[in-house]
């Protein structure tokens, strides 16, 4: 499954389309809504109404425009929307609105890495088309339904040239795309939700030739594991082919995830004909130069360049500087927190470790709105432990994840809810006795040299102190007397 | 039998003195539609309670003392083609039998904005597809100078509508011709505006690149107000023009000297067109030159081509329009139909009247991956030659006067067996929507008594100037008086 086939050469293309998050459909005012009522969502325009007409979104354009720069794309300043006629129930016009012979952008490249080292694959084009509804096929003699929710959802369809050459690499390009697109804010590219549906074109080679083979197409994937699954299966279907002295025919294929196989759909003989033509409802996009320039202006830092900048600015080690650039508002978080505290290594750390694990257990990112907590709160919050105000495990524990559900100040929380650390020395002697006196056996056992014993009356003290007491000065307390003095004086 | 009813302007002229109502004037309206409409088969439905309602609200506002402006409380009626929320919007087919319409299209909002008062939805070829209304389903509509005779298509009821006086006022869309051929045979005024001039919003999609909505009239006067009132920017359509309207009725001051008016010398051949109707042509442009234009020959080399390209890039966008009628949604669906592929099938087959589907097949065609270039891509082109005649043409003139129709109104019946012949019904109208020029069509006197017309054709947005020369040529005239002869009482 992994690694590279003996004989042959996998080659890969990948078309992507990619739900926009914009706040309506690409050619009417319907919100773009999940979840709602079946064809709530709908107007004259996207129900198809006769005499309704389709008006672009210009949202959705910035949002292209982005996508097109940031992959360093060359964009057209005169493109063209073109009808691609087709008849399906879920496809009310009859003709899905795409962009065909002239794309808005072309050109451009995803740089991804792989295996270690790191590689340009380059990107055909990119282009705007509408989404088409859902149709729902039910049993129990109702038929077949239609939900045009869905309908005239804005799509990006992201083509690249064949330049991968295993599934590892295509996931790390569909990874690459992903977070670009995410720091980008033009999608959630969510594939649960179908945000990200992927098209994958596969063809064998024996390593060293320079032709391409006959290429199959594996269509509508929308996970990374059917997508890695399929690539696989499809090589060893086109291996055993070959191997048997068989042809691999050019046809679009479907992905069984059961059984883990692909099957044939139709082959490229009955291949469908659009019948593309320009739309005569909508007049070709025209961009100003200072249009483009302004989208330029505005791209965010994108995460290649930001990994880079990590690793040399931060002294990180590379899985972390990786795991902290890959969401954007992770490594926003992480910049504003170094920013109040200075500690890069420590901000990591707390971000890696501790904060990771409260948002798993609450099923949560950074960026929901859910989660309360700031910058500034948690360079506060580690500040306060390099202070001694506040032990570790408060602060990891119940402090955080006060924080993280409810916001505000640290201190101000800590204060509240009473967890300031115990320094108060005449106190800690006090729990100290109190547990040397309930165990006077393992006191003797230390004395007798097992010393590691310590530990468990350290827990024990901080347990009598809910957790606030300052662990080094509990330490000294212990170790003076029970050196010092006989098991009896400690008693009340 | 009711009386027909006389112009815009005389009718505005008594609202105004409150000597007749619009309840009167809609009333009357729809007695006349009823009896001589049906006779001639102008109408596809009438709204009589709705309309009549609406002229209670006009009349209860000018007793108020306000008016919306010159259609305020006039009976006017639209094509079947047009979208009215709670209204039929059949298209004259059996495919969007039963559909009613929940939105109102920019035209009639633009309607109800000035006053007027829909009265009913006039019969069409289907689809607008057509050049006599015999393409429908419902029966022909009749020319009310001979019966016998199509009215011209497509939007032969609404030219019918205004001819026999039922309303002063009527709207319909041309793609090839369909406002100004009509508007020729029935001897009335009718007009196509420059593309996107008014929006498409809400009128069913012929061909999209060419189809325009626009009024007949009796005189270039009340077709100004017309006009005026549908006219605009409008931003659900993307095609529509961003130009602020002119006010078209302030400019016709009857003062024509000094323009020049071009004669397209391919318009004007001997053996292409009917005798009579050349003599009155050349007599209407006589009658302009007298008025104190210059007349100038010029010529529009790709004319020839002009026929072969409309119909190429009309069917080819008619085939993907027309897709949305699949029976799903809504209009006509196939009974017991099994499989989705029969249920297109058959809902199409079954809605469809003959003329649409020989388009849908020639568009589809056309459109075909192997002829794409050789049909689609070619007439394009041979848009674009057409276009850059006109541009051309019009850095020397500012008008350009032609027949509207080769002939006069032809036999019911004379022509469905002959498409091509049909066809060429058409042959100097379909030149201005490839261009995306404006053009009017105005009568000019009678050819073996039936109307013959003179059109007007102006470069983008001279829709102000071809009214000015048309009511020009209407001052010193009184072809666009002429009524036609009523019928047995």
């Amino acid at each position: 499954m992994s690694g590279p086939h003996p004989r042959y050469e996998v080659v890969i293309g990948l078309e992507t389309h990619v739900h926009l998050k914009t706040r309506t459909k690409l050619f009417c005012g319907c919100e773009l809504a999940y979840g709602d009522a079946p064809n709530h969502h709908t107007c004259p325009t996207c129900l198809v109404l006769p005499g309704a007409l389709p008006v672009l979104n210009e949202q959705a354009v910035d949002f292209a425009l982005r996508a097109a720069l940031a992959t360093g794309c060359t964009v057209h300043p005169h493109s063209v929307f073109a009808r691609k006629n087709y008849f399906y129930p879920d496809l009310p016009k009859g003709y899905q609105i795409s962009q065909y012979e002239e794309p808005y952008s072309t050109g451009g490249f995803v740089e991804i890495e792989a295996g270690g080292r790191s590689k340009k694959i380059r990107l055909t084009r990119i282009h705007m088309e509408e989404d088409a509804g859902k149709s729902i096929h039910t049993d129990a003699g109702v038929g077949s339904l239609v939900d045009l929710n869905r309908s005239g959802t804005p799509l990006l369809e992201i083509v690249t040239e064949p330049d991968l050459r295993s599934a590892a690499e295509a996931e790390a390009y569909l990874r690459t795309l992903q977070s670009t697109l995410r720091y980008l804010e033009i999608s959630d590219v969510d594939l649960e939700h179908g945000h990200f549906r992927c098209d994958v074109n596969v063809s064998l080679r024996p390593h060293g030739a320079d032709a391409y083979g006959t290429r199959a197409e594996l269509k509508n994937l929308n996970s990374f594991r059917f997508i890695m699954e399929a690539i696989a299966a499809e090589t060893g279907r086109q291996a055993d082919l070959l191997d048997s002295g068989g042809q691999v025919q050019q046809c679009t294929l479907r992905y069984h995830p059961k059984t883990r196989t692909t099957s044939i759909m139709r082959v490229k003989e009955n291949a469908d004909d659009y019948r593309y033509f320009p739309d005569p409802d909508l007049v070709p996009l025209d961009l100003e130069p200072a249009r483009i320039e302004r989208a330029r202006q505005a791209l965010p830092e994108l995460p290649g360049a930001r990994r880079a900048r990590f690793a040399a600015d931060y002294g990180l080690g590379e899985q972390d500087v990786a795991t902290l650039t890959a969401s954007r508002p992770l490594a926003d978080f992480f910049e504003a927190a170094v920013g109040e505290h200075g500690d890069a290594s420590a901000v990591s750390k707390w971000l890696l470790r501790d904060v990771a694990r409260v948002l798993k257990e609450r099923g949560l990112e950074l960026g929901d709105p859910a989660v309360k907590l700031e910058p500034a709160g948690l360079a506060k919050l580690i500040g306060l432990v390099d202070a001694g105000r506040t032990t570790a495990s408060v602060a990891t524990g119940s402090l955080l994840a006060g924080l993280i559900d409810h916001g505000g100040d640290p201190q101000a929380l800590m204060r509240e809810w009473g967890l300031e650390a115990v320094t108060d020395a005449g106190v800690l002697e006090h729990a100290v006795d109190a547990v040397l006196a309930d165990n006077a056996e393992v006191v003797e056992r230390i004395r007798g040299g097992e010393g590691k014993l310590l530990n468990a009356l350290m827990g024990q003290v901080m347990k009598r102190t809910a957790g606030k007491a300052d662990p080094g000065t509990v330490r000294e307390i212990l170790a003076r007397k029970i050196a010092d003095a006989d098991p009896g004086v400690g008693k009340p | 039998m009711s009386e027909p009813l006389a112009t815009l302007a005389e009718l505005r002229a008594a609202l105004a003195a409150g000597t007749t109502s619009s309840r009167d004037l809609v009333g009357r309206a729809l007695e006349r539609a009823a009896g001589r409409g049906a006779e001639l088969g102008a109408f596809r439905q009438l709204r009589a309670e709705a309309a009549l309602a609406e002229a209670d609200v006009a009349d209860a506002r000018r007793a108020a003392g306000e008016v919306r402006g010159p259609l305020d409380g006039i009976p006017v009626a639209v094509k079947d083609n047009f979208s009215q929320q709670g209204e039929p919007n059949g298209c004259a087919s059996k495919i969007l039998e039963g559909y009613l319409a929940p939105y109102d299209g920019a035209a009639v909002e633009g309607l109800a904005r000035a006053g007027a008062v829909i009265v009913g939805r006039t019969h069409m070829d289907e689809f607008a597809m057509g050049s006599s209304t015999e393409n429908s389903p419902y029966g022909p509509a009749r020319n009310p100078w001979d019966p016998e005779r199509v009215p011209g298509g497509s939007s032969g009821g609404s030219a019918v509508a205004v001819a026999a006086g039922i309303v002063p006022v009527a709207y319909g869309s041309d793609t090839g011709g369909s406002i100004r051929q009509p508007a020729a045979y029935c001897g009335v005024v009718g007009m196509k505006p420059t593309y996107g001039r008014v929006s498409r919003y809400g009128l069913v999609a012929f061909a999209s690149s060419l189809d325009q909505i626009g009024p007949f009239a009796r005189s270039a006067a009340d077709a100004a107000v017309a006009l005026a009132a549908v006219a605009g920017h409008d931003p659900r359509d993307s095609t529509s023009l961003p130009d602020p309207v002119p006010d078209y009725a302030a400019g016709l001051d009857g003062d024509v000297r000094g323009l020049v008016v071009g004669l397209p010398r391919e318009y004007f051949v001997e053996d292409g067109v009917d005798a009579d109707v050349l003599a009155r042509v050349r007599e209407a442009v006589e009658t302009l030159q007298a008025a104190g234009v210059e007349v100038r020959e010029v010529s529009l080399p790709h004319s020839e081509y002009a026929i072969a390209a409309y119909y190429l890039i009309a069917t080819a966008e008619a085939s993907s329009n027309l897709a949305r009628f699949d029976g799903v949604r809504y209009g006509h669906r196939a009974e017991s139909a099994g499989r989705l592929r029969e249920l297109y099938e058959r809902s199409r087959s079954e809605g469809f009247g003959p003329e649409v589907k020989r388009r849908i097949l020639l568009g589809t065609y056309v459109l075909s991956a192997g002829y794409h270039d050789a049909y689609y891509t070619k007439a394009l082109r041979v848009r674009t030659l057409l276009r850059r005649d006109f541009e051309a043409a019009f850095e020397g003139c500012d008008v350009l006067a032609t027949p509207t129709a080769p002939e006069p109104a032809f036999r019911i019946g004379e022509n469905t067996a002959d498409p091509l012949r049909m066809y060429l019904a058409d042959i100097y109208t379909v030149a201005a929507p490839l261009a995306g020029i404006p053009g009017v069509s105005i009568p000019c006197g009678l050819a073996r008594g039936l109307p013959v017309g003179l059109q007007l054709l102006g470069p983008p947005l001279s829709e102000g100037r071809l009214l000015r020369v048309a009511d020009a040529y209407q001052r010193g005239t009184r072809h666009h008086l002429e009524r036609p002869p009523e019928e047995a009482a």
